[in-house]
């Protein structure tokens, strides 16, 4: 319309310090069930495959065939519950954006607990299956661990599978420092690249047809590559594109908030409620990562984390100091601002968990007039008191603050859906956002679940480790 | 400020939580190493399999077994109706040597039909071919079969599979005979090599 528009002076580059929040991170219309549906199709192809050519028919064809065909079903599904687990932690973009990574490491637990069960069967089934035809049990053991082409490594692999899934059971899991646990995880991708080949030498269904063949390695090549390629490449990544501090506050006794800043925050797309992968590149400490809340809108002037010390594991943010690079994985999660829609907040908070409380007050409307409930041992512990008090007057929210020992609420579940109730006015019509220890987590979610709030209502990180 | 927070106790730190892993892998890998002997793949050179009847030809080169299931992987044939027998096929342990009478009868007449692919679908394992003897009235009456594959896998489904062929061939006395369960591939290219040696059984 100005015809004089050509004399604007050109934009100016955007300052750090000037503030705007970094972009949102993209959206997605991929839905958890729809993850469900694809997973289930491919098992659902496999193993009409498997029917197809011969399984089915054998499995009512005598013992010897049964087991047989027990064992060629059975390995089938271990290698694709394997590529499953695989895909899952690969934190691929649109999976995180659909269903969080939380979700997606616990999806992952499941595939392997469950990989490891079906393992288990797969032996059981394939040595009975071949011993007739190899001379009794000695014999199939020891064909079956070197004196067939490539079973000396896939049996060295399912071990390698086993010893994992093992170590991965929770009570076994906790007993062990959580990098030892990692390193020895990660030996799963040796296993699982090991025990493939016997897949082809072996696996009658893929042997005898060529296309079935072809599908079957291409897409666990494919699978496998992607899975390698997209977790590490992240790492490399984000250990290349460091962020530095930029400021650490104390906030409490034991809380400390950290800035971390730099050029390469522009790079990132994240929003208020997700949460951050650190890793800080200093001596001695570069092999860890932990996960941490954002406490602020992310902005171009950085990503402001609350760390708490609970000893060895977040004892290296004491030493985090201005100046310092910290690798950043992520933002990652779902539970931002968009779940509320046009409802009520509701949020329950304890310890340490106000960090995402903090931040999403931030984003939320001047009317959305949300109740925020913490619990801690004393006022004095709880960080970012007077900000989440600031910021939900500010929106026509109230804060209630529940201190004081456990036990000394004799006996009293602040929690049960009669305090709840109480306590929060239009409690079945709000969205509640849950974070904190998990045993508050859950008591939380049980006590809103039986005041009426609904499932889809209730809203929290699952605890994945 | 990397020096003052690795302490003596830290400085180990990620040697000590990396070593279960390395431990696990290099474990791994040795015995590996260790294990893995698979038996010579080309385990060729013709692997006969002959003779249910008992015949008295002392046809070279061919191992010839009694009508029982061979004990497989440690194959030594048990030779209960042996004139002679070459060095096993599979590991190349030598097998018994016992001579055996000769039933005058069969084999006055011999017939080899026609070398057979053993294929499952796409997949060709090997060979087989079936040489026929018949009796002097024209009767099919003795079996042997030379086969050659190329796996483990394969010879063994081999030793199974042909003298329960041979033993129902020599019972039907034609090629029409039941296929072994799990050799359906074997079966198939036995009965087609059977015909072709019967359809060209001298007069």
């Amino acid at each position: 319309m100005n015809s004089t528009s050509f004399s604007l002076p050109a934009a100016p580059v955007a300052k750090l310090e000037q503030r705007r929040p970094l972009a949102r991170p993209s959206s997605t219309n991929l839905k958890a069930n729809d993850l469900v549906i694809v997973i289930v199709a491919i098992f659902a192809i496999v193993t009409a495959a498997w029917a197809m050519t011969g399984g089915w028919n054998q499995l009512s064809n005598g013992w010897s065939h049964a087991w047989r065909a027990a064992a060629s079903l059975t390995g089938l599904y271990t290698s694709l519950f394997g590529m499953v687990g695989l895909t899952l932690s690969a934190r691929l973009k649109t999976m995180e954006r659909a269903i969080g990574l939380d979700r997606l490491l616990i999806w992952h637990r499941i595939a392997g607990d469950t990989m490891g069960l079906l393992l288990a069967v797969h032996i059981f089934t394939a040595i009975p299956a071949e011993m007739p035809v190899r001379g009794g049990f000695i014999n199939t053991v020891l064909d079956f661990t070197g004196r067939e082409p490539y079973m000396a490594l896939t049996a060295i692999g399912s071990a390698l599978v086993a010893v994992v899934v093992v170590l991965s059971l929770k009570d076994i899991r906790n007993k062990v420092s959580y990098e030892t646990w990692y390193f020895v995880h990660l030996t799963v991708y040796f296993g699982l690249a090991a025990s493939f080949s016997h897949q082809i030498t072996l696996g009658s269904m893929l042997s005898n047809d060529r296309y079935v063949r072809l599908v079957w390695v291409g897409s666990s090549v494919a699978i496998f590559a992607t899975a390698l390629f997209g977790r590490w490449w992240k790492v490399f990544g984000s250990v290349a594109r460091p962020l530095h501090v930029r400021a650490v506050n104390k906030e409490t006794d034991d809380t400390v908030s950290v800035l971390l800043g730099g050029r390469n925050v522009l790079r990132l797309r994240g929003d208020a409620g997700q949460f951050v992968m650190i890793r800080s590149l200093v001596r001695g400490q570069w092999w860890k990562t932990n996960p941490y809340s954002l406490s602020a809108v992310p902005t171009t002037a950085g990503l402001r984390v609350t760390i708490k010390d609970r000893g060895d594991a977040s004892s290296a943010t004491r030493h985090l100091r201005v100046g310092d690079r910290v690798a950043v994985e992520g933002p990652y999660g779902v539970t931002t601002p968009e779940i509320f829609g046009d409802k009520r907040p509701l949020f329950i908070a304890g310890g340490v968990g106000v960090t995402p409380v903090c931040a999403l007050l931030q984003r939320l409307p001047s009317d959305s007039r949300p109740t925020v409930l913490l619990r801690a041992r004393h006022e004095n512990e709880v960080a970012h008191l007077a900000e989440i008090r600031a910021l939900a007057a500010r929106c026509g929210g109230e804060v209630f603050v529940l201190s004081g020992r456990t036990a000394a609420l004799k006996g009293k579940d602040p929690f049960s859906a009669k305090s709840l109730s109480r306590a929060v006015p239009e409690l079945s019509s709000r969205v509640a956002l849950v974070c904190g220890p998990t045993a508050l987590m859950f008591a939380a979610r049980k006590g809103l679940r039986e005041a009426g709030v609904s499932k889809d209502d209730i809203h929290m990180e699952m605890p994945w480790w | 400020m990397s020096s003052d927070n690795s302490s003596p106790m830290s400085r180990f730190a990620l040697a000590r939580r990396l070593a279960p892993a390395l431990a696990l892998t290099s474990a791994g890998m040795a015995l590996i190493n260790v294990l893995d002997r698979p038996a010579d793949l080309s385990a060729s050179g013709s692997a006969g399999v002959a003779d249910v009847g008992g015949s008295a030809d002392s046809g070279a080169g061919q191992m010839v077994t009694g009508a029982t299931v061979p004990a497989p992987t440690t194959t030594t044939f048990t030779a209960t109706t042996v004139v002679t027998s070459t060095v096993p096929p599979v590991n190349g342990a030598p097998s018994a040597t016992t001579p055996a009478p000769a039933p005058a009868a069969c084999g006055a007449k011999k017939s080899t039909g026609s070398t057979t692919d053993i294929v499952d679908r796409n997949r060709v394992f090997g060979t087989l071919v079936v040489t026929a003897k018949f009796a002097s009235n024209g009767e099919l009456c003795g079996v042997a079969v030379n086969f050659d594959v190329w796996d483990r896998k394969s010879v063994q489904i081999e030793q199974y599979a042909l003298p329960k062929l041979n033993a129902r061939a020599k019972k039907a006395k034609s090629a029409n005979i039941q296929a072994v369960s799990g050799a359906t591939a074997v079966s198939r290219a036995y009965a087609a090599s059977l015909q072709a040696a019967i359809d060209a059984k001298p007069l």
